[in-house]
């Protein structure tokens, strides 16, 4: 009896431990970048901006946006290994260009063994030139995974 | 959880001083028929249960350990467990994980069946209590990608010998069978929760050794044991 009770305790843990899988899919968001909304100056009403390009410099080539349509929010990327990006706006249909320049820090998040790791970034200073855009404002220092808006540009 | 935790401390504290009066009382016991703390004897409990893990975990992870379980009263099982446990592992974003340590546990069971002491037959338990664990290690992590699609500045490094120090708790049930004189076979069920918590952004170990994989959601842990009464 002694041995049946433990045979049969035996067979319920052993098929408890063989059901007990982990998953191991990332289902968080990895995306770390910088979120920009245009606005009009002097109000907080969103501003669509038609037909922008947005490019890193020196990487023409390689552009962010590039689009025909109207567009009121941008989403850029930083430079992990860097505390400084810069960016050049091309408003064509104002053929204005200004360049956008971002200073932060780096810090590296770990977000799970499934996910992996992140560079986030605490922005310190943004400063732009004043062609097509009047003024920035930054309302969220913090660039994480989290989908905030970061910065607001107003014309 | 901070209760359970409470209770367990008050368990532990009530088990240390029933080990610790019991050398004192042994002489009065035998001349006295009210109930005082009666040593049993001295059970070593050895984990059979990596000879079916290994197969289950693909030899990611390993778990050796032993335990010494003092019987008083036939009631108030105070138990000491010790192992080597550690983890090598590949995680699903390409990280290694290498890490492993000695790991301790300190704890009190309750022997939940009434036991026939008229009959001298062979003894079986149904335990029930908590587990107080402990390891200090270190571990690696190398493979840890940062991508960077548009700027080029992607990059692997390594994190090595990242220093940890884990106390977690443990409620336990299982049962002793003894199969022959002073032979006995049994299992223990754990489910384990983590009281230190890491930071977020931290990298905290994949594995924990006594513990198992670090989840933040609690474990649960099973032994298979072969033990011997002393």
């Amino acid at each position: 009896m002694r041995l049946y009770l433990f045979l049969f305790a035996f067979l319920i843990t052993s098929v408890m431990m063989s059901s007990c899988t982990r998953d191991e899919t990332c289902r968080e968001n990895k995306d770390v970048r910088l979120n920009a909304g245009f606005f009009t100056l002097g109000t907080s009403n969103a501003l669509n901006v038609d037909s922008l390009k947005v490019f890193g410099l020196e990487r023409e080539d390689s552009s962010l946006y590039d689009v025909n349509k109207s567009i009121n929010n941008i989403k850029l990327p930083l430079n992990k290994k860097q505390d400084l990006s810069i960016f050049v706006l091309n408003f064509r249909a104002n053929q204005v260009n200004d360049t956008l320049f971002v200073l932060y820090t780096n810090q590296d998040y770990f977000i799970s063994y499934e996910c992996g790791s992140v560079i986030t970034h605490k922005i310190d200073t943004v400063i732009t030139t004043e062609h097509f855009i009047k003024s920035v404002k930054i309302i969220n220092h913090d660039i994480n995974t989290t989908d905030v808006q970061h910065l607001q540009i107003f014309h | 959880m901070y209760s359970i935790y409470k209770y367990f401390i008050n368990l532990l504290i009530v088990g240390c001083a029933f080990s610790s009066l019991y050398g004192q009382q042994a002489e009065a016991v035998k001349n006295d028929t009210t109930k005082h703390i009666r040593y049993n004897g001295l059970r070593v409990d050895v984990d059979v249960s990596p000879i079916i893990t290994s197969f289950l975990n693909k030899g990611e992870v390993f778990n050796y350990e032993a335990a010494v379980q003092v019987n008083l009263n036939n009631k108030f099982y105070p138990v000491f467990e010790m192992g080597y446990s550690g983890a090598s592992k590949t995680t699903t974003s390409d990280i290694n994980y290498q890490g492993d340590a000695l790991f301790y546990r300190l704890g009190l069971d309750f022997n939940l069946m009434k036991q026939k002491e008229s009959k001298k037959k062979l003894n079986h338990v149904f335990l029930f209590g908590g587990r107080l664990g402990f390891s200090n290690f270190s571990y690696d992590l190398t493979g840890i990608q940062y991508s960077d699609d548009y700027w080029g500045a992607g990059e692997v490094i390594d994190k090595k010998n990242i220093l940890a120090t884990k106390l977690w708790f443990e409620i336990v049930a299982g049962i002793r069978v003894e199969i022959a004189k002073n032979i006995f076979l049994g299992w223990t069920v754990r489910s384990k929760s983590m009281l230190t918590k890491d930071n977020p952004g931290d990298i905290k170990p994949w594995h924990v050794p006594g513990y198992g994989i670090n989840s933040d959601s609690g474990v649960w842990g099973f032994n298979y044991t072969l033990g011997y009464k002393f």
